[in-house]
């Protein structure tokens, strides 16, 4: 038996040392090692790159990147919650309405997010109807800048939070919501006071799936930020290609991820005191 | 005497998509009473139900409580409150928490005093800051019960309030409840399917059959005037000869035939059950029905013995089948 489940789960114990344990090893190192003279890292060891994340230019990115990646995952909760609610509550229309709200999933990423941008630009599908309709006359500027990010963000975050919202919301016994009805509490009252409040470790998983995605998040803001909404991901990314500072990229690595993992913890203790 | 109807159903059906689950029902109970609805799974007693605390609205008929008519309005605006059968605690919320729900809605001032109280009735005192999770079953459902009850409803509805708890529990809860209730004073609408705890309990039983009352009254004129077949097998066990019912207990047993007067049949005993206080025998009669005769215990018949069974004309119950 025992000899059993190590012989099967072998290829993903050395899968998972391949790709995630020892990739992290190299970045933890590289984080501590100084700057190679043509990339790449080079020794002595130097707590430097560490010390520069406090200048107040990266302190900038990393507020915008947690304020813009905050905002999103409220937006995204607040907006997947009404929906996950409405397909829990659908019958035998459940699956349709599930699979319409994952079927974004069958085209990249990067595909969905050009067609934003022919959406969203200044020759693009919104502002030429509006232009040849006579409601303005210059062009709105949707693209390159926060709101365009933002939208983007939302838009390939929702699914995240509506899956684990709507997984919560369809086991909540029906009995309970019932009760408090019976009990003198009217629709909006059983909504903040049982259904929410039940659903907190549904809310607690779907901001962790949306929050940790966004804050790292780089094709995003690259594509629909332009060079000015400049977020940690492009920072890493740009440490890595055209700026050649592999140590500091990996020091900003780093950090975001001991802020995400700490942030995980944070929710998981909160959403069980709840319960 | 003349009691005073608190709560009143009048021709209340209820049509599903495919099945007509409440049928024509009328029933008026009198406040202060212990009312029970009886009937087997799927009769629509816990339909019936739900149609008097408002989760669902009847496809016609009227229901009436305390002289105003509720069919229409929600369920936060009748003043019943349930006991469900899985009980329906809010798992978040503690003991305390439960039973100030729907206080908080009901705009009292000496809402902690109420609480205190009803906890006390209940014999809750002191586990006020339990989570329902971390109570047995019994004490689930007398927070159930505390929830309701403190809300001092005009009709306390049960749905099957004791069918959660093992059967050595149910029979002492059985006498708390009936305890509970005449305490309170509070009216009590009790469902269930289980005929000797709705005999126990009831001032009043209906008895329901596929959607429909068939008789309603006291468990005495149910036991000893059923007006149809199914009461008669329902409440209590029955024997069915040519169409005429004799009950187990009425019937003699005796190796001579019997004297001028009575009814009878011959037959074989097939075997005795013992049972403490009295005693079972099952009767293979000469046409091929089986027929159970309840005697005291200490009577000695023993299997394959002929045998005399008969009864007081008296006795038989005619009824529609």
């Amino acid at each position: 038996m025992t000899r059993l489940r190590t012989f099967f789960l072998a290829p993903s114990a050395v899968l998972m040392l391949i790709t995630i344990a020892a990739p992290l090893a190299i970045i933890c190192v590289y984080s501590v090692l100084s700057r190679g003279a043509y990339g790449g890292v080079e020794l002595p060891w130097t707590p430097e790159n560490y010390r520069r994340l406090i200048d107040p230019l990266f302190g900038g990115i990393f507020i915008r990147s947690f304020a813009l990646a905050g905002i999103a995952t409220l937006l995204c909760i607040l907006l997947g919650f009404p929906l996950a609610l409405f397909i829990a509550q659908s019958g035998t229309r459940k699956n349709l309405y599930l699979t319409l709200v994952i079927l974004p999933f069958w085209t990249s990423f990067l595909i969905r997010l050009y067609a934003w941008m022919f959406l969203l630009r200044d020759t693009g599908l919104i502002n030429t109807v509006l232009q040849s309709l006579g409601f303005i006359r210059e062009p709105l500027p949707m693209l390159y800048n926060n709101g365009a990010v933002l939208l983007g963000l939302v838009y390939g975050f929702l699914p995240f939070a509506v899956l684990p919202l709507y997984a919560t919301l369809e086991r909540l016994d029906q009995n309970l919501l019932d009760a408090a009805a019976d009990l003198g509490a009217r629709p909006v009252s059983v909504l903040i006071r049982i259904t929410l409040p039940l659903c907190a470790p549904g809310i607690g998983a779907a901001a962790i799936l949306v929050f940790v995605p966004c804050l790292g998040t780089y094709i995003t803001s690259d594509l629909l930020g332009g060079s000015k909404t400049i977020l940690i991901g492009n920072l890493v990314q740009n440490q890595f290609t055209t700026a050649r500072e592999w140590p500091f990229g990996a020091a900003v690595s780093i950090v975001l991820m001991i802020v995400a993992v700490l942030l995980l913890f944070a929710v998981r203790r909160h959403s069980e005191e709840l319960l | 005497m003349g009691m005073e109807v608190i709560l009143e159903l009048r021709d209340v059906s209820k049509e599903f998509s495919a099945h007509r689950a409440v049928n024509r029902v009328s029933l008026s109970i009198d406040r202060g009473s212990f009312f029970s609805l009886l009937g087997p799974s799927g009769c629509g007693k816990t339909t019936t139900l739900r149609l008097i605390a408002g989760f669902e609205a009847p496809t016609s008929g009227e229901v009436w409580l305390n002289g105003v008519r509720i069919d229409s309005l929600p369920p936060y605006r009748r003043n019943v409150n349930t006991v469900f059968q899985s009980y329906a605690l809010f798992p978040h919320l503690t003991v305390r928490g439960n039973v100030e729900f729907g206080l908080r809605h009901a705009a009292v001032t000496n809402a902690r005093e109420r609480v205190r109280q009803v906890l006390e009735q209940v014999q809750l005192s002191g586990k006020e800051d339990r989570k329902p999770s971390q109570l047995s079953g019994g004490e689930r459902q007398r927070v159930a019960l505390a929830r309701a009850l403190v809300l001092a409803p005009d009709v306390l509805l049960l749905d099957e309030p004791l069918s959660a708890l093992d059967p050595q529990l149910r029979k002492q809860v059985r006498a708390e409840l009936k305890d509970l209730q005449r305490r309170t004073g509070v009216t009590f609408l009790f469902v269930t399917h289980d005929q000797e705890e709705a005999m126990a309990l009831s001032d009043r039983i209906a008895i329901m059959n596929t959607g429909a009352i068939e008789q309603a009254g006291t468990p005495q004129e149910l036991y000893q005037q059923p007006r149809s077949r199914f009461v008669a097998s329902f409440l209590g066990a029955m024997n069915w000869v040519d169409g005429i019912g004799i009950r187990p207990e009425s019937a003699l047993l005796s190796r001579d035939p019997p004297s001028n007067g009575s009814n009878g049949r011959r037959g074989i005993v097939a075997h005795t059950t013992f049972l403490g206080s009295h005693q079972h025998f099952a009767i293979q009669l000469e046409g091929g029905e089986v027929f159970t005769v309840q005697t005291v215990a200490g009577i000695a018949f023993k299997p394959g013995e002929a045998v005399h069974v008969f009864w007081e004309p008296s006795d038989e119950l005619r009824l529609p089948s």
